[in-house]
């Protein structure tokens, strides 16, 4: 059985590296990646798992970062979008303008690229259903589902 | 980070889950079981609810999967939302999971987590009601094997320290001709004005609905209780009038 009590050591597996914290098993994930380690990319909005700003991906899949605890990570692959490194997404992001304040940006990404290497051929629904995980107080749905298909197999 | 300490614990058996509750529970550590996690970590952030421990569910075998075995499905009880839609082996369930939260929050809710849930609507329920699903349960007694429709009356009747461990339904019943709609307000992602799921059993439809009454509950067609919500989402006349429009369409989709 793995049992965590009080501050406990923990091995990571993060943006394609081992990393090590002394969590609490009180701590969501969010709060380890960006106060533990510094990966300050996801960010704190709702932090209830409405938002979607803490998004990051688990496994290649998206995962609401506040609605994990750190110690649950343990075993799986987390990438942030400081582990993207120029990712296609990134670039349509930035010729669709497809963000103002940019403070949604980042967990936008994260969904957006894991729909894109999960499902490279995505249908209008699927990506419709897959953003609505996220929200955007400047409104910019139109260009983020625009940067999304300007990067899909064959650019629906 | 949450606003009180606990300690977190991932056995890999279902004993040793239900042992080690029985021993938390005498050293006073008020456990929780947890699946996903996702109603709990909710709650705790606001100060709604409080817990010393914390059992993990997720490392006992096969409780996240979805199989076949012989004539049955099994759906462990901390399969994400998500793993149930894409197993293709309920397609009501897919349906009705499928529009419960949003797409990423999918990948964490469990089946379990939303039908012993504090949220009224346990949309994952309806499908398994309408199945009669037997539910393999396991606590401080060992393990049992009931009838949804025997433990279940508002809400699940589970002892103290009881956990589901999986929901087990017929084939047949998966492949019955079926319907499902969820009616909301106005946003997409919200809670339900009603959902509606049913079957074509043998030529006669058989319904299940959340957002009728606070508690999913089977719907016998001219059978009302006096529960009906009433609320900003809907009045009580109009849910019983979205109700009546959901049950002629679900007729109509299911060739009665």
């Amino acid at each position: 059985m793995t049992e965590y009590k009080g501050l406990s050591e923990i091995e990571l597996y993060v943006n394609g590296a081992n990393v090590s914290a002394g969590v609490y098993p009180s701590e969501t994930l969010l709060y380890t990646l960006r106060d533990r380690l510094g990966l300050t990319g996801a960010k704190a909005g709702c932090e209830n798992g409405d938002c979607g700003t803490c998004t990051v991906l688990v496994d290649g899949l998206p995962m609401k970062s506040c609605l994990m605890l750190a110690v649950e990570a343990v075993g799986k692959s987390i990438t942030t979008i400081e582990g993207l490194k120029d990712a296609p997404i990134q670039q349509a992001f930035m010729d669709k303008k497809a963000f103002q304040c940019g403070y949604c940006t980042s967990g936008f990404i994260m969904v957006c690229h894991s729909l894109l290497t999960t499902k490279p051929d995505a249908d209008g629904q699927t990506i419709a259903e897959w953003l609505q995980s996220n929200i955007c107080r400047c409104t910019c749905y139109e260009e983020i589902a625009d940067a999304v298909k300007s990067v899909l197999k064959g650019n629906k | 980070m949450l606003p009180f300490d606990f300690e977190y614990y991932k056995p890999h058996t279902a004993e040793e889950a239900a042992g080690l509750y029985s021993a938390l529970v005498k050293e006073g550590k008020a456990p929780v079981y947890y699946g996903g996690g996702t109603e709990l970590i909710t709650r705790a952030r606001v100060g709604n609810i409080t817990f010393g421990a914390v059992i993990d569910l997720k490392g006992i075998p096969n409780i996240t999967k979805v199989t076949k075995k012989g004539g049955d499905i099994i759906i462990g009880a901390c399969a994400s939302l998500a793993d149930v839609a894409a197993s293709g082996a309920f397609p009501l369930m897919a349906s009705v999971v499928k529009r419960i939260a949003d797409h990423t929050a999918q990948y964490k809710i469990t089946v379990g987590g939303n039908v012993m849930g504090s949220i009224i609507y346990k949309e994952a329920l309806l499908p398994l009601l309408l199945a009669d699903a037997e539910i393999e349960t396991f606590g401080p007694e060992g393990k049992s094997k009931k009838k949804l429709s025997k433990i279940y009356d508002k809400k699940l009747a589970l002892s103290e320290g009881e956990f589901i461990k999986a929901f087990i339904l017929s084939k047949a019943v998966a492949a019955l001709a079926w319907y499902h709609r969820k009616e909301v307000k106005s946003e997409k992602i919200d809670y339900p004005l009603i959902t509606l799921a049913a079957v074509n059993d043998k030529g006669k439809l058989k319904a299940a609905a959340s957002g009728l009454y606070p508690y999913p509950a089977v719907i016998e067609e001219g059978k009302i209780n006096g529960d009906i919500l009433s609320d900003m989402r809907g009045s009580a006349e109009f849910r019983i009038k979205t109700l009546d429009r959901l049950i002629g369409e679900a007729k109509r989709a299911t060739g009665i």
